[in-house]
């Protein structure tokens, strides 16, 4: 900060105070600061040349100058007349203000680890919702898209997977609300689940807040456990109205695909296959094989893959406003989101509109409110785990089949239940609608000097439906003539928080202290309905289908109650404490444990600050933070805890009761128990390191406690279990050049997790997924299986090995007898993968040269394996499933293959079972993102590019993929799974 | 300052309203379990939720009789599913999902029958007939403890044997934790000392008639007498047989439907007297039989079919090889069934009924000793001659356990019990097995595991 005084006169009575406010960095001039007469409300603003004239009272002592981005400045008025002021950015890391639960804290004064996301730097980018953004920014934080799906879910881990049955998603907060996450639908689909976060506009986003520790988090109590993101959108400010126009127009496609045989070399696979398995003579017709038998020259060759992916298109256009005065500001803003996916038929869009008010009712009362609405529409394919999926069938069917059939029909396999999969995208609808409303509305009041009131009042209410139905001319309609779901949820969630802060400062103490009162409560409803038999394919609504097949209904609510208390200290600015108690009370819980606290201790050393550094100029700054805590996570089932007898059992169109569910009165929440470590350092006022250590333990994990099935039940919810995740992340922010002309700004982040299973109920292992399995000591995101060891070359060597099976044969896959026992069977497995990696994180790099600037941002992820399902069935030679251009290297008496086997129906050897088989490095480094831009005034010009280039060893589409969405415990298969698109982009934004 | 004042007291009333309301959040489509067995409208639709249980998918919702056929050889494996592909071979893991669920299903359904008949006693209403409902529910319970004795219990040479294994025994209702701690694998015999026991109370008290689908004295007879012939009880099967047998016998063809009628046995519903006792399917509850046999172009998944072996076991001019091995027709795929051809899945699935009386009664009356061959001859053609073929040539005892067990794979195919047959005569070789301990199916491995070994495996596993 610097100003310069001039001129020289005395005067005991009010005066006109003039000057000219600029930017400390390159001394231009701003427009709209706000020049106010310090305890009085005497002010005005700069005009565009940043010139202020005042009437100065007498005896005014001080001019408060304000503007923001800038650190507000006061200057002694003195005998001065002219006041000239160079305002400081306060895009200095130090003094930059992050928002902290229930507050903002100076970063400088931070005792836990929060990780701010400026929402300018991810701005324009092709992305649907504010998880999306988050990927690779922050350490610590795993982002993996589970598909390429438009509109569907995301996984995001804080420091790991911190639950096996819960939820592991954090908790998203978006001014102050916090937000109904997860999939609302009701119909499934075989893979993804949908996103409620999708609802949300980026573009809309001031910043993002990710708390990552035990002091930032166990403020949000019995649901922090997993961490909890911050998201403060956009607000007036005092100044002349500025608005914004941002466009982009894009163009996607599939970057990789999956080469397949052609259709004569499938037909050849199979009839090989056959006598393989039946004897040299058997025909594929003698097994009830229809249409094989020809010689395979004759069958034709449909590249189904090529059939469905698409070029597709990507729009978004948003307009939005922001200023205000002295007593009122606003931010309004408007926008259409319209993708579709590299899928034929699949589509994304969203409309959005928002409105956020602040109003200063009087010095001490400030009104400030908010509303936003969206809604998004999109078309839902079937894909993954599911037989008349787009994907799915792209793969699954065989390429000796017609797209179509010479009178128009759609080609079909007559051996296979797998759907033409053209039929699977252009027949079948599942539309989507989500109508969304977040709204809040708060009060701030000036108790006293040094204490603050505010009460804010929130809702979040969505409306989701969905509208499904396969006609008569998909195969699943035609027995049933048509066959329509349409379903509604509803959500509302409100919640009342109060909060009262004090703050005093005295010598060289500083004080605050925040009290809150939190009551929240939401309320759940669905409906579904069911029909068949429909008149024609026309009218798609379920009152046409003349056989209802079910009607139902269903609602649910839970209630949370939350007290909290929190103080921060500081001494001499240097030597920081804070500790935070929440108590919370929540209705999912059990009777005998319906409340918990959540504390939490932490501390901050500013050493640079001390005399001992102060000569090592090298060292700009110096801290180091040490956080201990407790959060809890309680997203498991309403009523998880009571014993339940459930509807619906019905026979003979009668209603009937079963009992669903046995109760545990003492269920309570999961703890995370976290200690964190961080040294924060900048050398040479350019770089900022930040490296951190953290363990974090989750006790008392709500597993359900298998029960032996004999009881009637399979299990019971109880708080068993332990879980470990701990890591060391290291951040780097390099201002490496900042000239006039040339700037250039580094962000590194790496992270290098661990994670553990330490406590399962009983040490008892349990799988999941196709080939995860659970179990002490492991990952979670480990894979099970057997352990190939090659090809069975020929009889001799059969009958050497360990007993396969009566029906192994030379050309069959040989697994090795880990416990020596002489035969192959369940007990030869052992782990053979996971899904956690080594190590992840991003690299951006930020270069202007004059009016240029270029981003590129990577991504990578090293060391974790993918367990490729898709090949098991791609690869699997055993049946009617289309199968891979590799398979074309199968092993065969005359070329014998050492990793392929040979092609032989039924596979009866077992050959496709879970093995290392399938188990394939994940890792990759993409080229996430890279946007050239050309600054034109006030406005800019960008080209992009996302997805441009991923380097990995993985065969399937994607090595980012989780076919289970966000199951914790089966991260990391792939099974025919959406993959993500590569898109490229140009747009503008405009301010006028 | 009052202003203030005002705001923070109207807003701190406003909490503690708040505060105790919501917290107290209750569910809104289930009940507790002491309310909901409580009246007498609440125990019947307990006793219509253990039927519920019967339909599952993973009990004879499709379960039941497709395994019973496809580890045999009377069914395929035409599509996707590793595990069926497990049973088809003859290659059982332990960890295989169908076997599991199966297992977890018909305890689930036990338990139920297990809360009903605790339940219903407490109660008392005197316009509830209370020994009819418990009566329906223990027979019920006998059925399941049945089936699961018929996959996972016994000897290697079959039912009834020495030292033949049992399953764990569950006869008090899991209303906490700690009652659904694991037991040890109770005997054959006293699996079937209770099955026994539950059919006679049942027998006793159960209605002559009842709605379709609910079961009738002649029902939990019938059933009887099968238990009966599985553990080679011969004389009491007889009776058992003969009491329902009786009430038909002097009508055409011996109570049964016609020949070329057969087919309507399963498109028409509930053709009393031949079908005894018949699940029944809506819409809104349906099965996934169809779905499993045809192949898509017919709205299926094509996973089952019947095998070449099953058509070639027919003799010639046998009415029934078109409803077991289909001939393509219009709507109709080649080599399916016509006891399942609604994809809607409306399709009812015959527990038991006349014919397999006849047959187990033929048996019966070969076995026991001295035999009654005259008796089992006259029995086994009332089948034959309803299938338009000639009476049997077989004279012998031996010779007519042989005709008995090619005539109840032809007339019971698709229907579940291959497979038992094959383990009752010792015979599971017929179909490729050459361990005998795969004669007995695993325990599922997670029930062994969970039970930390109190729940043994089968040998060989």
């Amino acid at each position: 900060m610097a100003f310069t005084v001039s001129a020289a006169q005395v005067f005991a009575q009010g005066k006109v105070v003039t000057g000219k406010v600029s930017d400390e960095k390159d001394g231009a001039p701003l427009n709209g600061v706000s020049v106010v007469v310090k305890g009085t409300s005497i002010g005005t603003t700069t005009s565009k040349d940043g010139l202020f004239s005042i009437n100065v009272p007498a005896g005014a002592t001080t001019l408060v100058f304000s503007f923001v981005d800038f650190t507000s400045t006061e200057v002694v008025i003195g005998g001065k007349s002219v006041i000239n002021v160079a305002l400081t950015s306060e895009d200095k890391a130090m003094s930059e203000v992050v928002v902290v639960g229930y507050g903002t804290q100076r970063k400088r004064d931070l005792t836990g680890s929060v990780t701010q996301v400026k929402a300018a730097d991810l701005q324009n980018r092709p992305i649907q919702g504010p998880d999306q953004a988050l990927r690779g920014q922050v350490a610590g934080v795993t982002v993996t898209q589970s598909s390429g799906t438009p509109g569907a879910s995301l996984n995001v881990n804080i420091r790991g997977t911190g639950s096996i049955n819960a939820s592991s998603q954090p908790l998203y907060v978006v001014d102050g609300i916090p937000l109904n996450t997860g999939s609302y639908s009701q119909i499934g689909v075989g893979g993804q689940t949908l996103n409620s976060l999708a609802d949300i506009n980026p573009n809309e986003i001031e910043s993002y807040e990710v708390l990552k520790d035990a002091a930032a988090v166990a403020i949000y109590g019995s649901r922090a456990a997993n961490g909890v993101v911050l998201i403060t959108t956009k607000r007036g400010a005092n100044k002349k109205t500025k608005v914004n126009v941002n466009s982009y127009y894009g163009i996607s496609d599939a970057y990789n695909t999956i080469p397949v045989l052609t259709g004569p070399q499938y037909v050849e696979l199979l009839q090989e296959g056959v006598r393989e398995r039946y004897g040299a003579t058997i025909v594929p017709s003698q097994l009830g094989l229809v249409g094989l038998n020809s010689a395979p020259s004759t069958y034709p060759t449909t590249n189904w893959q090529d059939l469905i992916f698409r070029q597709a298109t990507i729009k978004s256009m948003d307009v939005n406003a922001q200023g205000g005065n002295d007593k009122t500001r606003f931010f309004i803003s408007g926008g259409v989101f319209d993708q579709n996916g590299i899928v034929i038929n699949s589509n994304f869009k969203r409309y959005n509109f928002r409105i956020n008010l602040d109003n200063t009712i009087t010095d001490k009362l400030k009104l400030t409110g908010g509303i936003a609405l969206s809604r998004s529409e999109s078309n839902r394919l079937r894909n993954d785990n599911n037989i008349y999926g787009v994907v799915s069938t792209s793969l699954l069917l065989g390429s000796h089949i017609p797209a179509y059939n010479p009178n128009g029909t759609y080609g079909r396999d007559p051996n296979a239940s797998i759907e033409n999969p053209l039929a699977n995208a252009f027949e079948v609808t599942n539309a989507i609608r989500n109508n969304r409303v977040l709204a809040n509305i708060g009060l701030d009041y000036q108790v006293s000097k040094n204490l603050t009131f505010r009460s804010q009042f929130s809702v979040d209410y969505l409306n989701f439906r969905e509208q499904f139905y396969i006609p008569s001319t998909h195969v699943q309609g035609a027995g049933v003539r048509g066959d329509g779901t349409e379903g509604y949820t509803q959500d509302l969630n409100w919640i009342n928080e109060n909060i009262l802060t004090y703050k005093k400062s005295w010598g060289q103490h500083d004080l605050a202290f925040t009290g809150v009162a939190s009551y929240q409560e939401s309320d759940f409803e669905s409906i579904l309905g069911q029909a068949q038999n429909f008149p024609g394919d026309q009218i798609r609504r379920i009152s046409a289908g003349s056989v209802r097949v079910q009607a139902s209904s269903s609602g649910s609510s839970w209630g949370l109650v939350g007290y909290i208390g929190r103080v921060n200290y500081a001494y001499k600015g240097r030597y920081l404490f804070s500790a935070s108690l929440r108590r919370d009370g929540s209705s999912r819980f059990g009777a005998n444990r319906r409340w918990g606290t959540f504390p939490s201790i932490s501390g901050a050393w500013r050493l640079k600050e001390e005399s001992f550094l102060s000569n090592v100029n090298f060292l700009s700054d110096l801290k180091i933070r040490a956080s201990y805590g407790i959060a809890g996570n309680a997203n498991i089932a309403d009523f998880a805890s009571l014993p339940l007898v459930g509807a619906g059992a019905n026979y003979i169109q009668g209603a009937g009761l079963a009992p669903s569910q046995l109760g545990n009165p003492n269920l309570g929440w999961e703890e995370a128990e976290q200690t964190d470590i961080a040294l924060e350092f900048q050398l040479f006022k350019k770089i900022n390191i930040i490296a951190e250590y953290y363990v974090k333990n989750t006790n008392n994990l709500l597993l359900a406690k298998p029960l032996v099935g004999a009881s009637g039940f399979t299990s019971v919810t109880e708080n068993i279990g332990k879980l470990q995740n701990k890591g060391v992340e290291i951040s780097i922010n390099g201002d490496l050049i900042r000239k006039k002309d040339f700037s250039w700004n580094t962000n590194f982040n790496i992270t290098f997790p661990d994670n553990k299973v330490v406590k399962l109920f009983n040490g008892v292992p349990f799988a999941s997924g196709f080939a995860s399995w659970v179990q002490e000591g492991e990952d979670l995101g480990s894979f099970r299986g057997f352990v190939m060891k090659g090809i069975f070359q020929n009889a001799a060597q059969i009958a050497a090995a360990p007993t396969h099976s009566s029906a192994t044969r030379p050309g069959d896959v040989e697994f090795e007898d880990l416990n020596k026992d002489g035969r192959i069977t369940s007990d030869d497995q052992r782990i053979i993968g996971s899904a956690v990696p080594d190590w992840f994180g991003g690299f951006t790099n930020d270069i202007t040269y004059k009016k240029f600037s270029l981003n590129v941002f990577f991504q990578f992820v090293q060391g974790n394996e993918i367990y490729n399902n898709t090949r098991s069935f791609g690869e699997g030679m055993n049946g009617v499933f289309g199968q891979a251009a590799t398979t074309w290297d199968r092993w065969t008496p005359s070329k014998p293959s050492t990793t392929t086997p040979r092609a032989v129906f039924g596979d009866p050897s077992n050959n496709r079972r879970v093995s290392t088989r399938w188990v394939e490095d994940g890792s990759f480094v993409r080229l996430k993102n890279i946007v050239l831009s050309y600054t034109v005034g006030k406005s800019r010009v960008f080209i992009q590019a996302e997805n441009l280039k991923t380097w990995t060893k993985y065969k399937g589409f994607d090595p980012e993929v989780s076919t289970f969405s966000i199951t914790n415990t089966a991260p990391g298969t792939d099974f025919l799974t959406y993959p993500q698109a590569r898109t490229f982009s140009f747009g503008v934004n405009v301010t006028l | 300052m009052n202003k203030i004042k005002n705001l923070l007291i109207i807003s701190g009333a406003l909490f503690l309203a708040s505060c105790s309301k919501v917290l107290d959040q209750q569910p809104q489509a289930s009940l507790s379990p002491e309310t909901a067995f409580s009246t007498r409208t609440g125990v019947e639709a307990g006793l219509l939720g253990i039927y519920d249980g019967f339909q599952n998918a993973d009990y004879y919702g499709l379960a039941i009789w497709i395994y019973a056929d496809l580890y045999a050889d009377n069914l395929t494996h035409t599509g996707t599913f590793p595990t069926f592909a497990q049973m088809a071979n003859k290659q059982l893991l332990t960890d295989n999902t169908n076997i599991g669920a199966m297992w977890n299903r018909i305890y689930n359904t036990i338990n139920r029958a297990n809360n009903l008949i605790v339940q219903a006693e407490k109660l008392n209403d005197p316009a509830f007939n209370k020994v009819a409902a418990i009566g329906e529910a223990r027979a019920l319970r006998a059925i399941a403890y049945f089936d699961l004795l018929r996959f996972f219990g016994g000897n290697t040479q079959g039912y009834g044997k020495t030292g033949g294994a049992g399953v764990p025994l569950f006869t008090q209702p899991t209303l906490s934790p700690a009652d659904g701690a694991p037991k040890p694998r109770a005997t054959e015999v006293e699996i079937f000392a209770q099955i026994l026991a539950d059919l006679d109370f049942a027998i006793l008290n159960v209605p002559t008639t009842a709605a379709n689908g609910r079961l009738t004295r002649n029902a939990v007879t019938a059933m009887r007498a099968r238990v009966q012939l599985y553990r080679e009880q011969w004389a009491d099967a007889e009776t058992m047989a003969t009491n329902v047998i009786s009430q038909f016998a002097a009508q055409p063809n011996g109570g049964l439907i016609a020949g070329v009628d057969f087919a309507n046995l399963w498109l028409s519903k509930n053709t009393r007297p031949e079908s005894i006792w018949e699940l029944q399917y809506f819409a809104d509850d349906g099965n996934s039989g169809a779905f499993y046999y045809y192949p898509g172009a017919n709205g299926g998944r094509n996973e089952i079919t019947s095998s070449s072996s099953l058509a070639l076991a027919h003799e010639v001019g046998d009415l029934r090889r078109g409803i077991n091995v289909t001939v393509a027709a219009p709507g109709i795929p080649a080599n399916k069934t016509r006891k399942f051809s609604r994809t809607a899945g409306d399709d009812n699935i015959i527990l038991i009924r006349l014919a397999e009386l006849y047959l187990i009664r033929a048996e019966a009356r070969a076995r026991k000793t001295p035999s009654d061959i005259a008796g089992a001859q006259a029995d086994l053609n009332v089948i034959r001659t309803r299938a338009g073929l000639a009476p049997t040539t077989a004279a012998t005892t031996a010779d007519l356990i042989l005709a008995i067990q090619q005539e109840r794979r032809i007339e019971l195919a698709h229907e579940g019990h291959r497979w038992f047959d094959l383990r009752r005569y010792n015979n599971y070789g017929a179909v490729g097995i050459t361990e005998a301990f795969r004669s007995l199916w695993p325990i599922p491995q997670r029930e062994v595991l969970t039970s930390g070994n109190i729940i043994a495996q089968n040998s060989g596993y």
